[in-house]
């Protein structure tokens, strides 16, 4: 009895291959399209808007040991940090004339204004750290493993925007500290090969740290990076659930 | 002593104390709330 070979794939079905049955794009979305009763029912009842709480969790999951809730912590300080960034911003003018001024006034005359900025400046430090042993935490327990590759990647755009959120803060305050250290943070990234000056400029508006400068800082710390923490965050606790929960011990 | 006028090495560990405070109280808050919340 003749077999008939199977089609030849055709080209476009190469290309829908190489794009969509590769690790990345696995990596990335769990189940397929829901053309089945077990993909329309995995979709539903793993989706994070309608179950905030998994239905189900691991016994290992209940200690605080597991993860020292270091994710959870950092999430904390990032509200935090808005909710204080945001009383911060009422006062601040970021201008060469008056933005040190406006910080010796936040801190002098508005009523809790120090408070309001040693929170924003505390705060600020414990994110760094606590973001940092968060991801010491998922390095050494390996959470960081298939299936979780992906909220790993989540996790170093995360660190970076943190990173990035703390430096643009530094200028802010327009003293000799602020001052110096954008001049020797921008230095550095202006002593990378071929697209260290033109990054340099890109992130002074200039040559020098001055008015164009303090303008971008402010407008990259109280609105560009934040959006985009925001976002990756919210990819980041929906991976969470996408990839199984916590990881536990095997 | 005046309150508005602290010598300098009271007024700074003061100031981290008062915002070590808050920042916990605020979290302490937020637990609370989650904890009431899923009552």
């Amino acid at each position: 009895m003749a077999v008939e070979a199977p089609p030849k794939p055709t080209l476009a079905d190469k290309i829908y291959d190489r794009l969509f049955h590769n690790y990345v794009w696995k990596s990335i979305f769990r189940t397929g399209y829901p053309n089945t009763p077990r993909n329309q029912m995995l979709i539903v009842a793993t989706n994070v808007f309608l179950h905030l709480h998994p239905t189900r969790i691991h016994r290992t999951h209940v200690k605080i040991t597991h993860t020292y809730c270091l994710g959870g912590l950092s999430f904390f300080m990032f509200l935090g940090l808005t909710v204080t960034g945001i009383l911060l911003m009422f006062y601040y003018v970021p201008s060469v004339e008056r933005a040190y001024l406006d910080i010796q006034n936040i801190t002098t005359t508005v009523q809790f204004g120090q408070l309001m900025r040693n929170m924003h400046r505390w705060m600020a430090h414990a994110m760094v750290i606590l973001v940092f042993l968060h991801m010491m935490r998922v390095f050494y327990t390996g959470a960081y493993k298939p299936p979780r590759e992906f909220n790993w990647v989540v996790g170093v755009i995360l660190l970076v925007l943190t990173f990035l959120l703390s430096f643009t803060g530094y200028l802010l305050p327009w003293d000799q500290l602020a001052f110096w250290a954008i001049t020797v943070g921008s230095e550095i990234a202006g002593s990378a090969p071929v697209l260290g000056p033109k990054t340099r400029f890109w992130m002074l508006g200039g040559f020098e740290v001055g008015p164009n400068a303090l303008i971008r800082f402010y407008t990259l710390h109280v609105i560009g990076l934040p959006l985009l923490a925001a976002i990756f965050m919210a990819v980041h606790f929906w991976r969470i659930r996408r990839d199984g929960g916590l990881a536990r011990p095997l | 002593m005046e309150w508005a006028n602290l010598p300098h090495d009271f007024a700074e560990p003061l100031e981290l104390v008062i915002v070590a405070i808050s920042i916990t109280a605020m979290l302490g808050i937020l637990v609370l709330f989650g904890q009431w919340w899923q009552k």
